[in-house]
């Protein structure tokens, strides 16, 4: 019986001492964990305060206020100043608990604040491009609004173009931080494409019938232009067969009364051998054919028909 | 839509200005001869109708550019077999040489025509 009683004792005892070597191992990780939260809050706030102070002593406030971050901070509690400390006191609040947890070894809660800590980057590039958006979309909305100020739709493409700026900086900054990028991203692409389209058809659609007013006019220029061609070359052709006819070495006497064989032709091209198309045949070498030296004196006309009345 | 195409007056202008020097080679003297001689009047006319019949189109007077494209045929057929065009003074309008008088009508016609 003494014995079992000796035996439990014993165990207690082992339990006790498991109990209290456990402990004793904990402690201390507790107390670096305690320390080094006091410790990095302490910091933290000594650097949120000194950020500010040396800040404002800097004039940082009034500079940043020169640019267009005064209106954006004109409905918070802070000024720039302050948070620019704050930022500061979270940072080094957040790496004051990574380095806190990193102790007891690898747990979720490192987990999440080291991805905190790797998305925070992302987060200030996606903060920088909205306020640059805002920047750009203010002076675009100052510059037209001012532009086209005597139009009375002026005003209103200003804010357009604005917001449109503003929009795609939201979605910029969206795809940034990675939230809701298969969202944004079609949306995106469905304004761009709606705009393009618009463009399309309103633009392109007035230039259809101007386009076609120039198809028009070259299309008759290449009409009239191969008309004359083809006119000085009928002209050409004439002018050189009756050339030959004229220059004929010994001009017998064709019967002048003869009438003009058929039509004359006026689309085809006179043939180099016959006669001038119209009632004109042979002419003779020489004008008049027989030598008078009356000048007043009707001159013959042989070989002249007169010309094909009617025409 | 009147159309003015660039090709188009380029043919028009080198047409008249054809047209023109020969007016000054020919068709000036021939002309103010003609004036004392009725006889060159009335064969010039003669000749011009036939012209306006050969060159012209149904509704309207010989072109520009057909009167000077018949002037070239004539004279480069004629200079090809060995006929030069003389020089204004000297020549004697009563005996005016066929191919002398063409040119005077197509002159005429050039001046005539309002095309």
């Amino acid at each position: 019986m003494s014995d079992t009683v000796a035996v439990a004792q014993l165990n207690l005892g082992g339990a006790v001492t498991d109990l209290f070597r456990s402990v004793l191992l904990f402690l201390p990780k507790a107390l670096g964990f305690v320390v080094i939260l006091v410790v990095g809050w302490l910091v933290a706030r000594v650097l949120r305060t000194a950020v500010d102070k040396v800040l404002e002593r800097v004039g940082f406030d009034r500079a940043v206020e020169r640019g267009g971050i005064r209106a954006a901070l004109g409905r918070s509690r802070y000024d720039a100043s302050d948070l620019v400390g704050r930022l500061v006191y979270y940072a080094v609040l957040l790496f004051t608990l990574q380095l806190a947890f990193g102790i007891w070894g690898p747990n979720p809660v490192s987990d999440l604040i080291r991805g905190v800590v790797a998305w925070l980057p992302r987060a200030f590039v996606a903060i920088v491009i909205v306020v640059v958006a805002a920047a750009i979309a203010s002076a675009v909305r100052d510059v037209v609004a001012n532009a086209l100020g005597g139009l009375s739709y002026g005003r209103v493409l200003a804010t357009v173009a604005a917001w449109f700026i503003i929009g795609l900086g939201l979605i910029a900054a969206l795809n940034q931080i990675g939230v809701a990028t298969t969202v944004t991203t079609p949306i995106l692409i469905a304004v761009l494409a709606t705009i393009a389209g618009i463009l399309i058809v309103g633009v392109g659609g007035g230039l259809v019938r101007p386009m076609q007013a120039r198809w028009d006019r070259w299309l008759d220029r290449a009409g009239t232009e191969s008309q004359a061609i083809a006119e000085h070359a009928r002209a050409y052709s004439a002018g050189q067969s009756d050339a030959r006819q004229a220059m004929a070495p010994e001009p017998t006497p064709a019967a002048p009364d003869a009438p003009a064989q058929g039509a004359p032709a006026q689309g085809a091209p006179v043939p180099a051998t016959t006669a001038p198309t119209v009632g004109f045949d042979r002419p003779p070498a020489g004008y008049p054919s027989e030598p008078s030296a009356e000048p007043t004196q009707v001159l013959p006309t042989t070989g002249h028909q007169p010309p094909t009345p009617g025409r | 839509m009147t159309p003015s195409p660039a090709g188009y007056s380029v043919r028009l202008a080198a047409a008249r200005a054809a047209l023109a020097d020969l007016a000054d080679r020919v068709g000036t003297p021939g002309l103010a001869a003609a004036a004392t001689l009725p006889g060159l009047l009335a064969a010039v006319d003669q000749h011009a109708a036939t012209l306006r019949d050969l060159l012209g189109e149904d509704d309207r007077g010989p072109s520009p550019i057909g009167l000077a494209g018949y002037a070239d045929g004539l004279r480069d057929m004629a200079g090809d077999l060995g006929w030069r065009l003389p020089q204004p003074e000297q020549v004697d309008w009563t005996r005016a040489p066929w191919l002398l008088v063409r040119l005077v009508a197509v002159c005429q016609l050039a001046a005539t025509t309002s095309r």
